[in-house]
């Protein structure tokens, strides 16, 4: 290291005669650097350290299956626990551990674990809890978060609820564990909405379906007898808007879910598409084509007001609002090629926000509902990208790459990208699969979503119980 | 024939020049730029210049145990946990159930309860710091694989350079025994570390003058550093992130031991409505430094430097965006 020295001695670049010279000043000046060395704070105080690295391994977590005193109930514990487990492992950010490697039993921790038992095997959360079926036919699940290390409780919660739906109760327990680890609110008691395929791609048919963000529960929702295409759910409701092509014509309609409840929107002039709801789930916000140009419009779910936001000649499309409803992101084609734009929420001070050195283009921004991103497809030289950037244009990073990805849709918690990859299309109609994927924020754990079809444009729903 | 020596004489006489003075340069060649070079001044330990320590190259050996590594222990399969109930020694009975006032509320599976409080800390965790370090084995006896043991939640520290600095230094610690710990340092204490057995074994040289205020030096506090970076799992992608800086006090023993629970200095922030981000990553640190110690690359020596370390961990350059 006292190298460094001369280097910088060195640096000073003399001629070659000078060297003599230079060894002989750089050894003076080591002994001038070792004798002036500034003496190192000699405080009495702390020592002050900083760090700024780590690993982004997931946390080792132990989840017990939940004690029960009946057969019965120990079956639907052992369900909750599996339920639990794979939703903290798929999250990327937990690593539930092998219950074989567990030292003490479920039965045995009913008052309190034994920690070191559990520090032994490593884990770093510990889920215990129990099972109980009342009297009144109903179940009780009670859970608790300990933190082996401090050997503290950090959450413990007791839901009471019909028995088939030991289910929900295991996502939330899974969520109240996420959101108490993470600080951040949890995803897994959530569905997916999405345009189930199949069949041949001259001819596939295209059914909304939905299901729990897991993949249990999946049902269709359409026969389709007509094609369907980008489904969004309503951020506040079990409601989604999607756009049909019913008896060829293309409309944008609302689906209560709950209800079964279908409505057409309305009826305009030209085409209607990317529908996407606000924030406050009270508004529409779509796109509308009228002779080779298309401008975004909102529509009052109420009062059926329309009320338009862009006037150019140019193709404005794919509208997101931010989470707070005062900004809108779209693409247009303005500029020359397609990019990103943010406006206010009435239309005004629209300005670019992506710029790309070369000739990409960029698509169907979303705004995350954390608010703080905006997620896109980037098409770079005939290749797709998902990425994600700062509303204001800033900090682009890209996730994922593939011949073709689209449609990315965002968790709840702005956490979690979910979006899907087509493969290439062969010349006799074969291939083109499209599947959902799942990517972390972070650009970790992509993940396959298994569905029973193949699966385009995926659209994800609110908490349940927010 | 002289003008042939005439030619010789001048000849070697160009060569000689040449020789001596180098080839004529007809352009001025750019004179380099001065570009400052940016040198730290950083201590250099004696004792890590006088590695050669080698020679006691015990050390290795003693590592080997933790080498194990965190990797789950269900690596190595042990069979279901048979019958035999552990020693009935630890759950106080006495205690009194966690008190389940858990409020039923409506069918639909809301969360009906509040946070059920945290029993008292058990105290019959025996806390003594090494000699104990077996509070475990009764239970593994049950299963017939010793190895289970020897796998401490220690910090994969075992293979890394950074390591052997600590094995070198380690060669110097003080016999004197530790000052016995206060309970509170069970974490650590209470699991078996081979290590700690293990320890005084090597050492065997200078009786180590506690030295006051001596400066740590840049190896040593990497050293320590990359330990603590190993333990600390990143709140990565956390909303942000640039704020969720958070600094620990450390309390040590002079064996690299946690004296006390290590305290995050901006406590207060940690309970606040909407800082739960913050608590996630105070706690994300907590886990690290309680799961990282006893930091035994630290100098002896310099106990009175480190005995108190301030640790300030800043997610914020891990992420990008």
């Amino acid at each position: 290291m006292t190298n460094k020295n001369d280097v910088r001695t060195a640096a000073l670049g003399l001629t070659r005669r000078d060297g003599f010279k230079m060894i002989g000043g750089a050894l003076a000046g080591i002994t001038t650097s070792t004798l002036a060395r500034p003496a190192f704070a000699q405080t009495r105080g702390p020592l002050r350290l900083d760090i700024t690295r780590g690993n982004v391994d997931p946390l080792p977590i132990a989840v017990t299956d939940l004690f029960a005193d009946t057969a019965d109930g120990r079956t639907v514990g052992a369900n909750i626990t599996r339920v639990v487990a794979a939703d903290l492992e798929r999250s990327g950010l937990f690593r539930p551990l092998p219950a074989q490697s567990f030292l003490q039993r479920p039965e045995d921790m009913t008052l309190r674990p034994r920690f070191p038992d559990w520090r032994v095997i490593n884990a770093q959360g510990l889920v215990t809890g129990r099972v109980a079926l009342e009297t009144d036919g109903r179940l009780r699940v009670e859970f608790r978060l300990w933190d082996v290390f401090a050997e503290q409780q950090m959450a413990g919660l007791a839901y009471t609820s019909a028995p088939d739906t030991w289910r929900r109760v295991a996502h939330l327990i899974a969520d109240e564990i996420y959101e108490r680890i993470t600080g951040e609110t949890g995803y897994f008691d959530t569905r997916v909405v999405y345009v189930s395929e199949s069949g041949r791609a001259i001819n596939r048919i295209k059914r909304l379906a939905i299901m729990d963000q897991d993949g249990d529960n999946h049902r269709f929702l359409t026969d389709g007898s007509y094609l369907v295409l980008t489904p969004r759910f309503s951020p506040t409701a079990q409601e989604i808007t999607y756009l049909a092509y019913v008896n060829d014509r293309p409309r944008v309609y609302i689906y209560n879910i709950d209800t079964g409840q279908q409505e057409v929107l309305g009826d305009f002039p030209g085409m209607t598409y990317a529908p996407r709801f606000s924030p406050d789930g009270r508004r529409v916000v779509m796109s509308l084509a009228q002779g080779g140009n298309s401008d975004i419009y909102t529509m009052d779910l109420q009062t059926r007001e329309v009320r338009r936001l862009t006037n150019s000649p140019s193709i404005d499309t794919s509208p997101s609002f931010s989470p707070d409803g005062t900004q809108v992101t779209f693409n247009s084609d303005r500029g020359g090629t397609q990019q990103l734009y943010v406006m206010r929420a009435d239309g005004s001070d629209a300005r670019r926000i992506s710029f790309a050195t070369n000739n990409a283009r960029y698509g169907t921004p979303v705004w995350s509902p954390r608010g703080d991103l905006i997620a896109f497809t980037k098409i770079d030289q005939g290749v797709f990208y998902i990425g994600v950037m700062r509303p204001d244009g800033g900090g682009e990073r890209l996730l994922t790459e593939s011949f073709l990805v689209e449609s990315p849709t965002w968790s709840p918690n702005g956490r979690v990208l979910m979006y899907y990859r087509q493969g290439r299309q062969n010349n006799d109609g074969t291939g083109g699969e499209a599947q959902l994927w799942s990517i972390d924020l972070t650009g970790h754990n992509e993940r396959l979503v298994v569905t029973p079809a193949l699966g385009s444009d995926p659209a994800w729903s609110p908490l349940l119980s927010p | 024939m002289r003008s042939a020596m005439f030619a010789s004489a001048t000849f070697h006489a160009v060569v000689v020049a040449v020789v001596y003075f180098g080839l004529p340069k007809w352009f001025e060649p750019e004179e380099p730029e001065e570009s400052p070079i940016i040198v730290e001044l950083v201590d250099i330990a004696e004792t890590t210049v006088a590695a050669p320590m080698v020679p006691v190259v015990e050390p290795p050996k003693v590592e080997v145990p933790p080498a194990p590594t965190p990797q789950p222990v269900a690596a190595t399969p042990p069979p279901p946990p048979p019958a035999p109930p552990p020693p009935p020694a630890e759950p106080p009975p006495a205690e009194a159930a966690p008190a389940q006032q858990v409020a039923a509320l409506e069918p639909p599976p809301t969360p009906v309860a509040q946070p059920t409080p945290p029993p008292p800390p058990a105290p019959t965790v025996q806390a003594p710091p090494k000699p104990q370090a077996k509070p475990t084995p009764p239970k593994v006896v049950a299963t017939p694989k010793p190895k289970t043991k020897p796998e401490p939640p220690k910090p994969q520290a075992a293979f890394d350079p950074t390591a052997i600095a600590a094995l070198l230094d380690r060669t110097r610690q003080p016999v004197t025994p530790p000052t016995p710990t206060p309970p509170q340092v069970q974490p650590k204490a209470a699991t078996p570390t081979p290590q700690q057995q293990a320890a005084p074994a090597p050492v065997m040289t200078p009786t180590p003058q506690p030295a006051r205020d001596v400066p740590m030096t840049m190896s040593e506090t990497d050293a320590f550093r990359a330990a603590v970076e190993r333990c600390w799992s990143i709140p990565a992608g956390a909303r942000d992130a640039q704020n969720l800086r958070v600094t620990l006090r450390l309390f040590l023993t002079q064996d690299g031991n946690l004296l006390r629970a290590p305290e995050v200095v901006d406590a207060g922030r940690m309970s606040r409505a909407g800082e739960e981000t913050f608590r996630a990553a105070a706690e994300s640190a907590l886990r690290a430094v309680q799961r990282c110690a006893p930091y035994r690359m630290l100098p002896a020596q310099k106990y009175d430097t480190w005995r108190e370390i301030e640790l300030t961990f800043d997610p914020s350059k891990v992420l990008a965006g």
